[in-house]
């Protein structure tokens, strides 16, 4: 019966944040399958004229920040507004004393739930939502602990009746449950690394692979195409890169046999983009180099990155956060088997043979007449992955996520919905429902 | 005899300012001056006494709504004679003329001596409101004919088709609103589960990604233990 009178009150009263890099996207269960975003960045009001701070709100000034579609509104009277203007996420991580990220971090989740709270709080049986904040599985424990501790102050601001109770979940873990896979490995390529998470019934946190580099060495690369293709004034502009990167970044299904190909017949492979009306970039001697861009997610040991590295016109090396590291140059493929050799051995031939892929930086598509050479992103996992363990090659299942933008939102909802009221927040684990009363 | 030489210089007079006659009676001249409709009553009487003169003016007075301005002529001798508050109580103006002309300029045969207050013509207004009503009038009739030519009884038949079908399709929705009121105060649906024994199934109240998905029994599961 309690099981019941639960499933029933988390089918209106779960809510779910997922912190991305780019967007904040939150809502409670009852937005179905879309839920509501906003960019996840801040506007600090600083800096403001004496004259305008007579117009804003006095908790508004207090609390120094506004978020969402209160940052036009202050925009153009902030004197200083790029230096005020900042993305707390940098790869789905905020460091631990960077106070302002955290200011930014706690608006944005007010700033969802006032959208919301009035209308639940006045329900009769409305007793708190069941919160998931959904972050990046390389996210430092003390990430963890810092937005309990936030949602805990935000539900004392809400006088106690906003949240009930709070739990955290891995966004690759929330990916695999949106697409309904108990025993697989998610790759999630952002923009400023890759992590692997192998999944069988709940991450694998021995097993997580991290690698430092994602969307960001490919706009690197595109930015060298772009100078050695004469357009120097225009590599400087990253809107001009993540164009070209997007329309003529192409992902080799073999790199060598492609740069051959394009070398022997470039008018094939020429590109003219249109970055605007004025503005047009065209790649003809220079087209076998838009295999490169996307070559260079899914491996940067060819020796022409190589020689990129060594003129210091690419920098692609190992990091350390926290006690992860973030291997540079480790292709794909070796990425998976490292992650899989960590995980037991009975269950690794599983998670091996169903990949999911997520997140933009595996965002590429092959254009018509070009299918002899170049793959999309699920293609080129499959040949990576085939070339290292033949035996697996009949038998991978490779897929790219639905709904790349609200899997994690939604595989978070599920993760409320389902996690038992019973299970408590587990402080080595970092798992279960935090109660905040 | 002196009235109608009296006539002929007021006319001459008149004219020479642009006025056109638009009618001439015994003793009475209506012009027109612009929009203007002027009356204007001649007496030859050179010595009035004062009952005259009342007489002259309340026989002005008859008419005096029908024209916008109003005058009485009389010959340049009465001068003296002319009590000029009574005219301007009620606003009728005062023309003397000289038959013989004395002073031999054509333009000083007749001389304004008090003017006339000019009024709102009332016959005008109700031309207009009677020339607006024809005109509606001629309006309705258009109106009324290609309202005829409507096929009316073929309307009415739709509308009430329409009605009909509008009033079943409320029933159904009604009727649906009930069954889905009456599954939701049962809160839980009967969608059969292969052990039938287990807890009851919420997949029909589920959004759309959450129902088939392995992973509620897989989270469910986890509570067991603790609890």
């Amino acid at each position: 019966m309690l099981m019941m009178d639960e499933g029933k009150y988390k089918l209106n009263y779960v809510y779910a944040e997922d912190f991305g890099t780019g967007y904040f996207k939150y809502g409670p269960i009852t937005l179905r399958d879309k839920p509501y975003m906003v960019q996840s960045r801040g506007l600090f009001l600083r800096d403001l004229p004496e004259s305008i701070k007579l117009l804003v709100p006095k908790e508004v000034l207090e609390r120094g920040v506004v978020v969402g579609d209160e940052i036009p509104k202050y925009l153009s009277s902030i004197r200083d507004a790029i230096r005020n203007l900042r993305y707390p996420l940098k790869d789905g991580i905020i460091r631990r004393e960077d106070e302002d990220s955290w200011k930014i971090t706690k608006e944005l989740a007010r700033y969802g739930f006032s959208q919301f709270y009035s209308d639940f709080s006045r329900r009769s049986d409305f007793r708190g939502f069941f919160l998931v904040v959904a972050l990046s599985a390389l996210a430092p424990d003390y990430m963890r602990d810092r937005m309990i501790e936030i949602h805990k102050e935000l539900d004392n601001e809400f006088g106690g009746k906003l949240l009930q109770a709070v739990t955290i979940i891995d966004q690759p873990f929330a990916v695999a449950i949106a697409e309904k896979a108990v025993t697989c490995t998610v790759i999630e390529a952002g923009h400023g690394n890759i992590q692997l998470v192998p999944i069988s019934y709940g991450p694998i946190r021995e097993g997580i692979v991290a690698l430092n580099r994602g969307g960001s060495e490919a706009n690197a690369v595109t930015r060298e195409v772009l100078k050695d293709s004469g357009y120097g004034d225009l590599a400087k502009d990253e809107y001009v890169i993540e164009i070209v990167k997007r329309t003529a970044g192409l992902v080799p299904k073999n790199l060598d046999e492609a740069i051959k190909k394009a070398k022997e017949n470039p008018d094939r492979f020429s590109i003219r983009i249109k970055i605007n009306p004025l503005v047009e970039v065209e790649l003809k001697d220079t087209a076998w180099m838009r295999f490169l861009i996307g070559e260079v997610v899914f491996n940067p040991r060819h020796e022409l990155f190589t020689s990129y590295i060594q003129q210091g016109r690419l920098v692609i090396e190992d990091a350390t956060v926290g006690d992860m590291v973030f291997y540079g140059e480790m292709d794909l493929a070796e990425a998976l088997i490292t992650s899989i050799r960590r995980v037991p051995v009975e269950i690794q031939d599983k998670i091996m043979s169903t990949i999911i892929l997520s997140g933009g930086a595996f965002n590429w598509s092959v254009p018509p007449g070009l299918e002899d050479v170049a793959v999309n992103s699920v293609d080129k996992v499959r040949i990576m992955v085939s070339e290292r363990l033949p035996d697996l090659a009949n038998r991978l299942s490779i897929s790219m996520v639905k709904d790349p933008q609200f899997s994690v939102w939604k595989g978070a909802i599920i993760y409320g919905y389902a996690l038992p009221g019973n299970v408590k927040w587990n402080e080595r684990t970092k798992e279960g429902w935090y109660y905040l009363h | 005899m002196s009235i109608d030489i009296a006539k002929k210089v007021l006319e001459e007079w008149f004219s020479r300012r642009g006025l056109r006659l638009e009618y001439e009676g015994d003793r009475e001249l209506v012009l027109i001056e612009g929009n203007n409709k002027v009356y204007v009553r001649i007496s030859s009487e050179e010595f009035p006494t004062e009952s005259y003169i009342i007489d002259e003016l309340s026989a002005t007075m008859k008419d005096r709504l029908k024209y916008n301005k109003a005058y009485i002529a009389f010959p340049r001798n009465a001068r003296g004679l002319i009590n000029g508050k009574l005219f301007r109580s009620h606003w009728v103006g005062v023309y003397l003329y000289d038959i013989a002309n004395t002073l031999g300029d054509p333009d000083k045969a007749v001389e304004e001596l008090i003017p006339s207050i000019p009024i709102q013509l009332q016959q005008g207004v109700g031309e207009g409101i009677e020339r607006r009503i024809s005109e509606i009038e001629r309006e309705l009739d258009d109106l009324k004919g290609s309202v005829e030519k409507l096929d009316v009884k073929s309307l009415m038949r739709d509308v009430s088709e329409l009605k009909e079908r509008l009033s079943k399709i409320e029933n159904i929705v009604n009727d649906l609103a009930n069954k889905v009121s009456k599954l939701e105060s049962m809160g839980i649906t009967t969608t059969i589960t292969p052990s039938g024994g287990r807890e009851s199934n919420v997949a029909n109240e589920l959004p759309d990604f959450l129902s088939n998905n392995p992973w509620i029994e897989v989270l469910k599961r986890r509570g067991g233990g603790n609890g």
